[in-house]
């Protein structure tokens, strides 16, 4: 009995020595940075002019038509762009589960998109999208109304378009790993059974998915910053005000050496976004607590 | 292998080590990182270098490195991103010396050996001085400044000072000044039966009076409105974080701009074209003609060069002798204004009297710009030297150009080694008080292209502008009561009051259908972002 125990003891500290370089590596990069900024998001100056203003940022941020703009775009831009991006790239891992594993190069036609470099994809944004692009061209031909797709409201949507057209293919292999992990004769008895594919879905697939979801929505939300530097491009330090980012905000506060501004912008979306996550793995937990069990 | 690595690690240790012995019983070495922009070769660069030299012979062991931005856009935003970083991270320059606005004035000397100068575009590095001041990007200098013997206070412009205090607290020095005029001549203003009311009346209503008058190319031509937020009235509450402009203000400001450029431009090609037949008439000498045809030339291209000395000097080109009913300039241009008229005056023996007024904002203020300033940034491990060097450039051999380099009467010196042309950054020195003779002692050799005139009396006219004086009295802008100072915002790009302006008129005045509100929008767009964001 004291045998087991000295080797689990043993092993442990083994473990903890072998996590020690990614831990160190985490806090020296990660923590550390992020200690100075929520220090520094109390304080206002650099260098020798630094002084303690307490919440003075917080409250003047909160204040901020600019800084309200920016962070409700984001929010606005996640809250629609995740769900669809999982809605639609689970519709396709599913119609392609059956397939997976017999075109390997599927993956990759499905990953094109994700490596483009952004320059084209910005060329391409703006060859369907500018006054004079493709998209306009072919209303104007029809005889309907063009637009402005770029310098107004429709900015939006096109922003979205381009990050589920850039990103789904990510997701979708994200997805198409957990499905073909799910044991097929689970369907097979369930198909015995006189279960219809809605069944098996809900009552098969689903129960069995909710890591590979919750990783694929965490990967797809990371994304979902990465796509700032597509807007950038497009629209510039300034965009229409529909995609004007919170990524803008520290960008434009950065040049303008407002510290105290972007290290509150920064703290104030991560607390948001620790909230989303913690509420969405927790949620995720319970639903394949069955597993545990 | 093991052994070895360990004698290898051991020996690294050791040279490592070695470094630390090495500054035992040797002198302790500092380094001031001064940050500064590219001027003329006898402005504020000149300045700094003196001051420099000084510095580093008085503190044995001090090196002040001056760091001159670059000019080249590509070069520059790279140099201005790690600037930026290096100063949030708290090791930022210890001195920032820098002009305001996005315009910067160099020299430099053509294949003729003349120098000429020339304007470039930039990014500032602190698009507002009153932002930074208020996040705290400079130190706080009020103990050094207000117990320091050796700064004269009451020498110094007090209003134009207090524009770089936040609170009770002193962040910034300013420099230099500048305070919009206009300048006429009575005799012929009365010819156009406008009143003195109407005339002192603030700035757009003003030009507003004179578009009445657009027949008239000169009254036109004379006034030019300026392309950026001078004339209208404070922008930005910063303490509030409010914008005080609203999108009709800057609309009625493009209309107005819009019509004045329509009536302006053609007048001003005009009568440049008109002066430049005049003197291309009598010129003899063929290489003095194709100096005159130079299309890098101001004279003759812009209508600034109907407010030089040495052109009145050399070819009798002036407003005030042209017809011109009046003129807009900067204050430092307002003396060369004076001293042809009292040239004229001393040759002809014609009492010239000008009339100079402050050319109000919209709000009917008296508005100053600071041009020049100076801050210790917050990053600074030696805030006494750094105060120490600052604070020299408020002295008076600093401040009334003592340095600049003056053409003997003989007028022997080479082309290449004379001043640049008017005052250093078109402006006035914070130290009022004694400025106007100390300046004209610099100024008035600056009638150096006589050798090259076609003015048969330009020896006689340049000898009795040499021979005048002055006082603080003769100019009457130092006694005006300043409202208002400004440290000018930039903003660039597509948001700038700049860009919209240029795309309401062809480049000959032609007036576009550029949509004016959409444009104001913009601009005021461009505001709310700065106030913002900063």
């Amino acid at each position: 009995m004291k045998q087991v125990s000295k080797n689990t003891e043993r092993s442990a500290r083994e473990g903890l020595l072998l996590i020690l370089p990614l831990a160190a590596g985490c806090g020296l990069f990660y923590a550390v940075p992020f200690l100075m900024v929520l220090q520094n998001s109390f304080q206002r100056g650099t260098g020798r002019s630094r002084e303690y203003v307490g919440i003075e940022t917080y409250r003047s941020m909160l204040r901020s038509g600019v800084f309200r703009l920016a962070f409700g775009n984001t929010l606005k831009f996640l809250v629609v762009a995740l769900p669809l991006i999982i809605l639609l790239s689970y519709a396709i891992a599913l119609l392609l589960k059956n397939h997976a594993r017999k075109h390997e190069a599927l993956k990759s036609v499905l990953l094109l998109p994700y490596i483009m470099p952004v320059v084209g994809t910005v060329l391409l944004v703006e060859l369907l999208f500018a006054q004079t692009g493709l998209v306009n061209k072919g209303l104007y031909t029809l005889g309907l109304p063009v637009a402005d797709w770029l310098h107004s409201k429709a900015a939006f949507w096109v922003v979205i378009a381009l990050y589920l057209w850039k990103n789904t293919g990510y997701s979708v292999i994200l997805l198409l790993s957990g499905l073909i992990t799910i044991p097929e004769d689970h369907y097979a008895a369930a198909s015995l059974d006189g279960a219809t594919a809605w069944q098996q879905l809900r009552y098969i697939t689903m129960p069995q998915m909710w890591y590979s979801v919750f990783f694929a929505a965490v990967f797809s939300l990371i994304n979902a910053f990465k796509c700032f530097r597509e807007i950038f491009l497009i629209g510039g330090t300034h965009p229409d005000q529909s995609i004007y980012m919170l990524q803008h905000f520290i960008n434009n506060a950065f040049d303008k050496l407002n510290y105290p501004k972007l290290a509150v912008a920064s703290v104030l979306l991560l607390l948001v976004l620790t909230v989303l996550f913690a509420l969405s793995y927790r949620w995720v937990r319970r639903k394949e607590a069955y597993k545990d069990a | 292998m093991r052994r070895a690595f360990c004698f290898f690690l051991l020996t690294m240790v050791l040279f490592s080590m070695h470094g630390c012995g090495t500054g035992h019983g040797a002198e302790p070495t500092h380094t001031l990182w001064v940050v500064t922009e590219a001027s003329c070769s006898d402005g504020m660069n000149l300045q700094a270098k003196i001051i420099a030299e000084r510095m580093e012979k008085e503190n044995p062991g001090l090196t002040v490195e001056l760091d001159i931005l670059p000019t080249d856009p590509q070069e520059r935003e790279i140099i201005l991103k790690q600037l930026r970083t290096k100063i949030m991270s708290g090791n930022g320059p210890d001195v920032f010396l820098l002009p305001t606005g996005n315009a910067l004035t160099t020299d430099y000397t053509n294949e003729h050996l003349h120098r000429l100068t020339r304007n470039t575009e930039i990014e500032p590095l602190f698009l507002d001085v009153n932002q930074a001041m208020r996040s705290g990007q400079f130190l706080d200098l009020t103990t050094f400044y207000d117990g320091d013997p050796a700064v004269d206070t009451a020498a110094l412009k007090r209003e134009i000072m207090d524009a770089g205090t936040v609170g009770n607290r002193r962040y910034v020095l300013p420099l230099r000044f500048n305070i919009p005029v206009i300048c006429t001549d009575p005799k012929l203003w009365d010819n156009y039966g406008i009143s003195r009311e109407k005339l002192t009346s603030g700035g757009p209503e003003l030009v507003w009076t004179l578009l009445e008058w657009a027949g008239s190319a000169p009254i036109c031509a004379g006034v030019q409105l300026p392309a950026d937020l001078t004339l209208l009235s404070d922008a930005f509450d910063y303490e509030q974080e409010q914008l005080l402009l609203s999108p009709k203000t800057l609309a009625d400001y493009m209309c107005l701009y819009q019509r004045w450029r329509s009536a302006a431009i053609p007048g001003e090609q005009m009568l440049l074209q008109a002066a430049l037949t005049e003197t291309m008439s009598y010129v003899e000498d063929p290489m003095w003609k194709s100096i005159l045809e130079e299309p890098s030339r101001d004279l003759f291209r812009t209508i600034r060069s109907y407010n030089t000395l040495s052109n009145y000097v050399c070819e009798d080109i002036h407003w005030s002798t042209k017809g011109f009913p009046l003129f807009s300039c900067s204050m430092a241009d307002s003396l060369e204004s004076l001293a042809v008229a009292k040239t004229y005056e001393s040759i002809y023996g014609e009492k010239r009297e000008l009339f100079y007024f402050p050319w109000r904002d919209s709000g009917g203020a008296v508005t100053a710009n600071v041009t020049y300033w100076g801050a210790v940034g917050s990053g600074t491990i030696e805030p006494e030297l750094s105060y120490g060097f600052l604070r020299q450039f408020l002295d008076e051999e600093f401040q009334w150009d003592t340095y600049r380099p003056k053409q003997n009467d003989s007028g022997k010196r080479p082309q290449a080694e004379v001043q640049c042309a008017g005052q250093v950054e078109n402006s006035w020195p914070v130290r009022a008080s004694g400025s106007a003779a100390a300046l004209w002692e610099t100024l008035r050799y600056q009638n150096r292209k006589i050798a090259f005139s076609g003015r048969k009396e330009s020896h006689q006219i340049g000898a009795a502008a040499r021979a005048l004086s002055f006082r603080d009295s003769d100019i009457p802008a130092l006694s005006w009561d300043i409202d208002e100072v400004r440290f000018p915002v930039t903003i660039s790009g597509a948001d700038s009051l700049e860009y919209a302006l240029s795309q309401l008129n062809e480049p000959d005045g032609t007036p576009t259908d550029a949509d004016i509100d959409a444009l104001a929008q913009q601009v005021y767009q461009g505001l709310w972002w700065h106030l913002a964001e900063g």
